[in-house]
């Protein structure tokens, strides 16, 4: 199945796009498996909605990296 | 270290001797001088108010990020209690010359500056810069004392006592744009004839650690975490806070006209990556990242440069892209940042304009989106003319006049740029902080929580709020929180090296508590109650059509840590 990745977080750009994935992901497992570390690099949303991490990922599933900082 | 006070009436300056605040910086002494000396009744801007001073106890240690300091009062703005903080150099300064702490005392009709230096302190008529910009009364007073001074002073908005006026310190390079913007303490300042405050450190030397050993090593590990977390070490250096946008907008909390809706359609103008693009583009005097203090490593701040590559503003921050623009229906960054420049001259706070601007512009007395109205309000505000007077007194009293439903604040100071159905938990820190509307008190954005649901908002932001103190004693910049991570032991080793004055992890986050109950206990002498502790009703029942949500967070919970569940 395919799974949509956009990042806004500047340095996780190279993963922005289309993946393929197979199986009984999590959320939180496909991004850990792409190098992004869990509730300190992003924000992260599951078709618009906040994600616990736990979510099993489906076919075109859209994941958003969000910027993670606290605002001035 | 040393704190003074000074009568402003007699313009008389002595030692304070009051053991208990010995130990105090920053937040910690600004609110207890607060709670301990102004009568909960008094008049912000009457006699027995008092304006404080307070560098953080890192302050002029050389730790990044650590240079900040408190400026307190009761607030014209609120009626409650208020600390607002600020980076730049002028605490840094202030340390320079021995001093923790600063109490202004009285209050006077005509304006003097002050000048410090290591002879002590002097008196002088403030008329060669009354009505002045900003930028030109620092370049006088650079002029009149020597370049190597630093300085803090108000703007005309100030002189003419507004509610939205800030006192601004000095950056780095010597330009007056660091603001403690929030609640009027400019307006303090003005009714105590505080024009301006000259930093002089010539000939004193650079303050020591008290164990050298320890603070390079507890240093060294602070230091790290700063470089090894990606907010800190590329998130910020890159795009600065106005990162956010494209976050706050996808989640549908950037105040959009008035905080009507919480996306704005031309939100990419203004985002941080075309804040990036342009400056990199343009060239010239601009920046995407600048350090507001020397040794910033996290350096959040910019530079705005125009077409030519000649400066106009600094920083363009975050919060002034959207007050100033999205919630003006403003798409421009060039715009913006002459709304900002003209906010940064006149010592204004650029929240609170923007929060009274768009309330005007909710009545139609000025059209969204139109740039000339604006900056010909603000100048009105300069002259002193009925409009400008009018956005001078903030989103509050504009609402008042102009009979406007749809008022975007909370204890009478307009909310930062959050749309608080948007990020819920910034809902119940709006509602429940003592400052008012504030992100700075308990910003709860960074959580991965779901921020559209009223689940865990009230733990969040009480958790939020109970930390953001801790950094304004210390005088950390709020920015290293991502790579301090809550790992207080570390901060408080640099705090005892420095300072000689032992302390631990958990003194200082029991210090973030007794701060925020002396905060709620101030103003619970005020004559705050839990019906303070409330959003304006549209929020409940008028939904944010971007984040599909109202404000839900159920109001018993919400009144657990607000004034009486906190100031018991
Ligand atoms: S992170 Fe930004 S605001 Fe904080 S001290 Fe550094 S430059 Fe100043």
């Amino acid at each position: 199945m395919l799974v949509k990745i956009t990042s806004n977080v500047p340095y996780l750009k190279g993963i922005d796009g289309d993946h393929k994935v197979d199986g009984n992901l999590s959320v939180e497992e496909l991004l850990i498996s792409l190098g992004v570390t869990w509730d300190e690099d992003a924000l992260v949303l599951i078709n618009g909605k906040f994600s616990h991490g736990d979510e099993k990922l489906e076919d075109q599933d859209h994941i958003q990296l969000l910027v993670p900082i606290a605002g001035g | 270290m040393k704190i003074y006070r000074i009568d402003m009436k007699n313009l008389t300056v002595k030692e304070d001797q009051i053991e208990k605040y010995k130990n105090l910086g920053g937040r910690a002494l600004t609110s207890q001088v607060v709670h301990d000396e102004v009568p909960g009744h008094a008049h912000p801007l009457g006699p027995y108010n008092k304006l404080v001073f307070a560098n953080g106890l890192l302050t002029g240690s050389g730790a990044s990020s650590a240079d900040r300091y408190s400026i307190g009062a009761k607030s014209p703005l609120t009626g409650g209690i208020k600390e607002s903080n600020a980076g730049g150099i002028s605490g840094l300064k202030l340390g320079r010359l021995g001093i923790r702490g600063l109490i202004f005392e009285g209050i006077r009709e005509d304006f003097q500056i002050i000048h410090i230096s290591k002879n002590g302190f002097k008196f002088d008529d403030a008329t060669p810069i009354l009505g002045k910009d900003l930028s030109e009364a620092a370049e006088w007073l650079r002029e009149e004392y020597g370049k190597h001074v630093a300085v803090w002073l108000i703007g005309v908005a100030g002189e003419q006592k507004m509610n939205l006026a800030g006192i601004a310190g000095q950056d780095k390079e010597g330009h007056p744009t660091r603001y403690n913007g929030r609640g009027g303490l400019g307006a303090v300042a003005g009714s105590k004839g505080i024009k301006a405050i000259v930093l002089d450190d010539e000939g004193v030397d650079k303050s020591q650690p008290k164990d050298k050993q320890r603070f390079r090593e507890a240093m060294k590990q602070y230091h790290t975490w700063l470089m090894e977390t990606p907010g800190t070490a590329k998130v910020f250096p890159e795009l600065g806070t106005s990162a956010l946008v494209r976050t706050t907008n996808t989640l549908g909390a950037l105040p959009t006209r008035n905080f009507s809706t919480g996306s704005f359609e031309l939100y990419e103008n203004i985002s941080g990556e075309t804040l990036r693009e342009t400056l990199l583009e343009r060239g010239g005097e601009g920046s995407p990242t600048h350090a507001c203090m020397p040794g910033c490593i996290i350096r959040c701040s910019n530079v705005y440069a125009d077409k030519a590559g000649k400066r106009v503003t600094s920083p363009l921050e975050y919060e002034n892209i959207g007050l100033l623009g999205s919630n003006l229906g403003i798409g421009d960054l060039d715009d913006i940042a002459e709304i900002n420049r003209l906010c940064n001259e006149f010592g204004v706070d650029t929240i609170e304009t923007g929060g009274a601007l768009g309330v005007l512009m909710s009545q139609n007395v000025i059209s969204y989106g139109d740039v000339q109205g604006v900056i010909e309000a603000l100048n009105d505000m300069k002259e002193g003319k009925p409009l400008g007077r009018i956005v001078g007194s903030g989103a509050e009293v504009v609402g008042k006049i102009y009979g406007a439903y749809r008022v975007p604040t909370a204890k009478g100071q307009t909310m930062p740029a959050y749309d608080p159905r948007g990020i819920k938990g910034l809902g119940v820190t709006y509602a429940t902080s003592p400052m008012g509307a504030d992100h700075t008190a308990g910003q709860t954005i960074r959580a991965q929580v779901d921020h559209h649901s009223p689940k865990d908002q009230v733990k969040t932001s009480l958790g939020a709020q109970q930390s953001a103190p801790i950094f304004d004693y210390a005088g950390l910049c709020f920015f290293s929180a991502g790579a301090i991570q809550g790992r207080w032991d570390i901060i408080a080793d640099l705090i005892s090296a420095y300072t000689g004055q032992e302390i631990s992890g958990e003194f200082l986050k029991d210090m973030g508590k007794n701060i925020l109950n002396t905060e709620h206990s101030f103003n619970k002498m005020a004559g705050f109650t839990k019906a303070d502790d409330r959003l304006p009703e549209y929020f409940y029942h008028e939904m944010n059509e971007a984040s599909k949500t109202v404000f839900d967070v159920p109001q018993e919970e919400l009144e657990s840590i607000g004034v009486e569940g906190n100031a018991r």
